[in-house]
């Protein structure tokens, strides 16, 4: 069984954000084809890696939008209205770890660290009214991230292959 | 290349390889302290000098009243859009300037005398109407529309989400 936890920092948000979120995703590699003609022949050599540039959970929402809240907040920081569309327009130091863990689920067996996190966008809640809803209400949170890659142990795998 | 990297250090954290979220937390994070939100806990609030114009919005009149027709609500999305910067092969994203959804709807209960119905097509027809071969008011209107988001005794707003500017609805 495969379960995950994120972790990530943002004006305050951490922790808190780990229980709060009820699914990711591990986003795909792929690495992009270039064609060689030679002759009547075309070969198909390898060219550079590419990431995709956006990763979406799904945030439970609490009566008081305490996430919701929290996550707007980041967002305003980034680009605001009320700052005529300016802010913040870094890549902030956030990043989102997917953990996997094993069966007895005490044990983070691997990880997925995606660097350079921004909240891109808060999605639609939508409300109706329904009798007898028993379903807690849920939004869509875009991040655009630079790139990922996995750790197994406390293995970095982008350090050890620096160094 | 390793600043690119600036949570190295926290990968490194001695404790990565133990889980340190468990069921007890959550229980103690979430379900025992916070009252989680429900798709029924809001009411819409219309307010604007047109729409008492057209809907004559009077809270003895329930009829008239927008507020107990209207069926369901969308809290917006809100986006921010970005923008690449290619540096070797690869691209980085950093992000611009903040984009809104500027579509907004809501079901809205139909009475057999169609008040709230005929109400909303006079609101749209002031904007454009056959009879002035298209003519109408030009301008974006004063009316709000406010989501407020109730808690769990359904007394009390816990957040209100405002609506500025809307024009009339398509019917």
């Amino acid at each position: 069984m495969v379960i995950y936890h994120l972790i990530y920092k943002a004006l305050g948000v951490n922790e808190n954000l780990t229980y709060y979120i009820k699914s990711a995703s591990i986003p795909k590699s792929e690495i992009k084809s270039a064609n060689v003609a030679f002759l009547a022949a075309g070969f198909v050599v390898p060219g550079i890696i590419s990431y995709p540039d956006e990763w979406t959970v799904d945030v439970l929402l609490d009566q008081d939008l305490t996430m919701y809240r929290r996550l707007k907040m980041w967002h305003e920081e980034i680009s605001s209205y009320r700052l005529d569309g300016g802010g913040k327009k870094v890549i902030p130091h956030v990043t989102a770890n997917v953990n996997l863990l094993d069966n007895t689920m005490q044990n983070i067996v691997r990880r997925y660290v995606m660097e350079g996190c921004w909240i891109q966008e808060l999605g639609n809640v939508d409300f109706k009214y329904e009798e007898g809803a028993s379903t807690v209400q849920k939004c869509s949170c875009k991040f655009a991230m630079q790139y990922f890659y996995e750790v197994q142990g406390e293995q970095d795998p982008l350090q050890a292959r620096l160094s | 290349m390793a600043n690119l990297s600036p949570n190295y250090v926290d990968i490194k954290n001695p404790s990565m390889g133990v889980n340190p979220h468990h069921l007890k937390n959550f229980y103690n994070q979430i379900t025992k302290n916070q009252a989680m939100l429900y798709g029924y806990q809001f009411i819409l609030t219309f307010i604007g000098p047109e729409l008492e114009l057209f809907f004559q919005n009077n809270v003895n009149d329930m009829e008239k009243n927008l507020t107990y027709h209207a069926q369901s609500a969308k809290l917006p999305a809100f986006k921010i859009n970005k923008a690449k910067i290619p540096f070797y092969g690869n691209d980085f994203r950093t992000p611009t300037v903040v984009q809104f959804d500027h579509e907004w709807d809501t079901e809205i209960l139909v009475d057999q005398n169609m008040r709230i119905y005929e109400a909303a097509r006079a609101w749209l027809r002031s904007y454009s109407d056959l009879k002035y071969s298209g003519g109408g008011k030009r301008v974006i209107p004063n009316v709000q529309v406010r989501i407020n988001i109730l808690d769990t005794f359904h007394q009390n707003f816990t957040t209100s989400y405002v609506l500025e500017r809307c024009l009339a609805f398509i019917c």
